[in-house]
Order: structure tokens, then C-alpha cells, then sequence
């Protein structure tokens, strides 16, 4: 029996095409489902850095109160798009960020936006947990005191338990609120700085790889947690765990050497990716 | 496609594809020996095809559980683990066309130790041609990943609808007309019944091949055999026709 050895959509109808992959073609993007209304909307969004260009064009709309997951191989423009939300780029020498990027229909490149409270609305978390050498209460105090979100130490004190048992973190700390933050396991670091991250009321959550350092537990609670958040925030998610953005997210974007691909509802993405290159990296076939 | 990058992984998916297709040429010759012994009066034939279901089940345990294992360590998803899936359920239809051609041959067994009916078992020779070869066209295509060939064999499963109800029509007649021909006659009845119910499994394979090519599910109005052109098309998949109305 003559036996075809790649099964592959090829030549089907709604599946990817053969040949070559036109880079310049228009990311695809689609839903099965309605999903929360705009939060983030990204226009031509382009990245520099030191002229050598590293994100190219990406329109995307990121919903509310959903999380979106950007995935791609190293080096693919996930991160760098992640930091163009909360202008991260601004603090890289020699990075130029073109395009637009609204967030609620406003601008966040204006000259009239502080950055400081833009990041203060769009929090940022990252690979590593990276806790303030302080005291577990002051590290998520902190925030809420620059931006003067409490007026009385009372006041302060229960935004600190509030972030806390948000970040499902209060039962493991209660009783040690004032050991160093930097005592904590990687696992409850990690919550510790999701705590801080909402201490300040963000609208966003920027979230790059927050689980590769930690152990599949730790993993776990920070999933379970990820999605207990989605009710109040708007979280993207980059992550080179492809199962962790099958798990959390309900969006998925797919990024490939610097461009959008592909954009959809996750369950799609993972079952029946329109692109072919997309298929070829959920199913471990990139190269 | 390109390769996974992981080559053993790649290597296992063909490795299960392959074994459904071989399990499915030896399935499809299991049809075609159990018809021909029933047409030849073939004892040893009949016999060889009760002897080699076993080899049938064995190859759909072993199916089944190098899907499990591959989907227990390799987490396949989209294309991937749509091919693991289909190779699952094409298993247990061929395992249980296996059966329904063990059975005949059974039959067959039974028959051989009467009078011969020619024109009878050339009827269920005719049937059993028709099927074994829409079972090895959908096989065919599930080799190629030939989603036309899938669609062919779908779309066409009112043949052997038709071919059944011919057949039981000419049984009843025999039957009627002399009745020492009722034991024969059942048999061949269960012969043609069991012959329609593999050509359902093909069906089945071909939905399944169409699943796991486009990650669609086949969603068209499959032709069905109506007992009465005047009734409305039933859900009732069972063709047989109601003896008691006039044809």
C-alpha cells in the first residue's frame, strides 16, 4: 500500500496553504466567541532597536477581562510587543517604538502620558520574581504610597491584605507580613510580586514567561490564580509553554520572526490553527 | 508537513497510521475471504477467516494502546492529535467489521453442509463485491489522506442500502415459495445484514478521515434508502423494509 507519510490540511478548504509562507501577508485572525471588549488596541505597531528592526506592523485588539497568550519561537517579537504596552521600550537605549497603541481609545505614546503612571495601570511581571529587598508588607505597600492610593495607615494596611488574598498569598504570610519579601520560596516571590503588581488598581497585567522559573506546584497556584484574575484584569501572557497557553489563556497569538501570524480564540488555535507555520510550531515541527 | 523536530514522535504517528492501514488490508481481506467462502462453499476458507480474527482483535489492542501511549507522553495537539484519535476509531471499526465478517463466515460453515442455493449466494457475492471494495476505497483514502475518496464512499453507502433491500426481497420470495429453504435463507439474511452493517463502517471511516484531514466534522445530508418514496426519509438507519406493506 503506497503510503503518504505527512498527513498534512494541505489543499483543504480552510486549511493552510502549501508552499512557502508569504511573510508580508495579513495576520489571520479569528473567533468562534464573543469575547470582552476592547481593552488594548495595537495599530502598525513596529520595534527598533538600534535600526535593526525586530517587530514589524502588528495591528492586534487585545480584549477585556480575558487572557491573551503570545506565543512564538526565541526572538520572535512576543516580548518586545508585550513591552510596548506599558512603554517599557522607552528604558532600552537606542529602542524606537512606531505605530499606535491605545489603551481604552487613548494614546499611551502621547507626550501628555507619564509613564510612570501609565505602568502603574498596565503592571508588569516578570521571568524572575523580582521582590523589592524589603519587607513582605512594604513591597506591596510601596505602590499604593507613591501613587498616594491610601490615606491612613489603616487604609494602607488593608489594600496590603486585599492584594494579598487576591494573589492568594495572605494565608502563607499573614503571620510573617514583615520578614524580607526575598526569604519567600520562588513560587510565593512570584505571587508576592502579582501582589504588588495589583496593589495599585492596573487595568493591565503584562505578564512575560512568569512561570519558567518556578516548579510545576508553584506553576499551578500561579495558573489557578492567572484565571481568577482574568474576572477583574486584562492579561496577556507571554509564554514558551505552549500547554501553560492552551491552559490560560483564551486568546492565542502566534508571532514568527518579528510579525503577527495568527490570532484566535485558543481552543481553535490548538485544535485547527488556519496557518501553517502556526501548525508547524504548536506541533513541534518548527524548522 | 515538516518533520517534528522531536523524530521519534514523528516516526510514532506514521508507525500508527501504517498499523491502521494494516490492520485495515487485513480487515478488508477478512470481507472478501468470508464472501468468497460463502460463494465457493469453502470450508478451509470459512475456517482460516474465524482463525484470523484474533489477529484482528490483537491488532486493535495494540492500536489502541500506542495511541494512549503517545498521547500520554507526547501531548500531541491540533493535526497531531486528530491523527492519534482517528487511528483509535478506525481501530474499533475495523475490529468490529472483523466480527461481522467472522460471522458470515460462520454462516458460510453452516451453509456448506446443505444444498447449494446459487442463485442466492451469488446475490450475497454480489453484495459482499460491492462492499469490500467500498471498505477498500475508503481505506484507500485514508492512506492517501484523500479527502475526496472519503467523501465518495460517504456519500454512495445507499448502494449497498438498495443491494440489501434487493436481497431481502429475494429471500422472502425463496422462503415464501418453498419453505426447507428458511434455515438457508436465514442465514443469508444475517449474511446480508451483517454485509450492510460493515458498509456503515465504512462510513464511519470515512467521517472519521474527514475529522482528522480538515478538523471539521462532516456535516452533509447522507443519502439514505427509503423503503417508501411517498414516506418522509426517517432517521431510522436500519434499511431493512417493513414486510408488511407491498413493495
Amino acid at each position: 500500500m503506497k503510503f503518504n507519510i505527512f498527513r498534512a490540511p494541505d489543499g483543504v478548504e480552510g486549511g493552510a496553504p502549501a508552499g512557502p509562507p508569504v511573510i508580508a501577508a495579513p495576520p489571520v485572525v479569528h473567533s468562534s466567541g464573543p469575547v470582552g471588549p476592547t481593552k488594548i488596541a495595537a495599530r502598525d505597531v513596529s520595534v527598533f532597536y538600534n535600526g535593526k528592526q525586530a517587530l514589524y506592523d502588528v495591528s492586534l485588539d487585545i480584549p477585556d477581562k480575558t487572557v491573551t497568550a503570545l506565543i512564538g519561537p526565541s526572538g520572535c517579537g512576543k516580548s518586545t510587543f508585550l513591552r510596548t504596552m506599558n512603554r517599557m521600550n522607552d528604558t532600552i537605549p537606542g529602542a524606537k517604538v512606531i505605530g499606535r497603541i491605545e489603551i481604552d481609545g487613548e494614546d499611551i505614546n502621547a507626550k501628555a502620558v507619564d509613564p510612570v503612571l501609565l505602568r502603574a495601570r498596565v503592571g508588569m511581571v516578570f521571568q524572575k520574581p523580582n521582590p523589592f529587598p524589603k519587607t513582605i508588607f512594604e513591597n506591596v505597600a510601596y505602590g499604593p504610597r507613591i501613587h498616594g492610593l491610601a490615606t491612613s495607615k489603616s487604609e494602607l494596611e488593608s489594600v496590603v491584605e486585599a492584594s494579598l488574598k487576591r494573589a492568594g498569598l495572605w494565608e502563607e504570610v499573614a503571620d510573617r507580613l514583615h520578614s524580607p519579601g526575598t526569604g519567600l520560596s520562588g513560587g510565593q516571590q512570584q505571587r508576592l510580586v502579582i501582589a504588588r503588581a495589583i496593589a495599585v488598581e492596573p487595568e493591565v497585567i503584562l505578564m512575560d514567561e512568569p512561570c519558567s522559573a518556578l516548579d510545576p506546584i508553584a506553576t499551578a497556584k500561579i495558573e489557578e490564580l492567572i484565571d481568577e484574575l482574568r474576572e477583574r484584569y486584562c492579561i496577556v501572557i507571554v509564554t514558551h509553554s505552549m500547554a501553560q497557553a492552551a491552559r490560560v489563556s483564551q486568546r492565542t497569538s502566534f508571532f514568527h520572526l518579528g510579525r503577527l501570524i495568527e490570532t484566535g480564540d485558543t481552543e481553535d488555535i490548538f485544535t485547527n490553527p488556519r496557518e501553517r507555520r502556526t501548525l508547524d510550531y504548536i506541533t513541534g515541527r518548527f524548522g | 508537513m515538516n518533520q517534528h523536530t522531536v523524530k521519534a514522535y514523528g516516526d510514532e504517528l506514521n508507525q500508527l497510521t501504517a498499523e491502521v492501514a494494516r490492520m485495515g488490508g487485513l480487515a478488508e481481506a477478512q470481507v472478501a475471504d468470508a464472501v468468497d467462502s460463502v460463494a465457493r462453499r469453502d470450508v478451509a476458507l470459512a475456517r482460516a477467516v474465524v482463525d484470523r480474527d484474533t489477529k484482528l482483535d490483537a491488532m486493535h489492542r495494540d492500536i489502541e494502546r500506542k495511541a494512549i501511549r503517545l498521547i500520554a507522553l507526547r501531548q500531541p495537539v491540533a493535526s497531531d492529535l486528530r491523527r492519534a484519535l482517528a487511528s483509535m476509531k478506525l481501530a474499533v471499526d475495523l475490529e468490529r467489521t472483523g466480527d461481522l465478517a467472522k460471522n458470515i463466515a460462520k454462516r458460510g460453515l453452516i451453509l456448506a453442509e446443505g444444498e447449494p442455493m446459487p442463485p442466492l449466494t451469488r446475490s450475497i457475492e454480489r453484495m459482499g463485491k460491492l462492499v469490500s471494495m467500498r471498505l477498500r476505497d475508503v481505506l484507500d483514502a485514508y492512506a492517501a489522506a484523500e479527502i475526496d475518496g472519503a467523501i465518495a464512499v460517504w456519500s454512495t453507502d445507499d448502494e449497498v442500502d438498495e443491494h440489501y433491500n434487493a436481497l431481502f426481497r429475494e429471500l422472502l420470495t425463496y422462503m415464501m415459495g418453498d419453505p426447507r429453504t428458511i434455515t438457508a435463507g436465514t442465514h443469508l439474511l444475517f449474511m446480508a445484514k451483517n454485509l450492510e452493517r460493515i458498509g456503515d463502517h465504512a462510513t464511519n471511516i470515512a467521517e472519521t478521515i474527514y475529522y482528522e484531514i480538515t478538523g471539521q466534522e462532516f456535516t452533509g445530508e447522507r443519502p439514505r434508502w427509503n423503503p417508501d418514496p411517498t414516506l418522509e426519509p426517517t432517521d431510522d438507519t436500519d434499511p431493512t423494509p417493513d414486510p408488511t406493506k407491498p413493495a
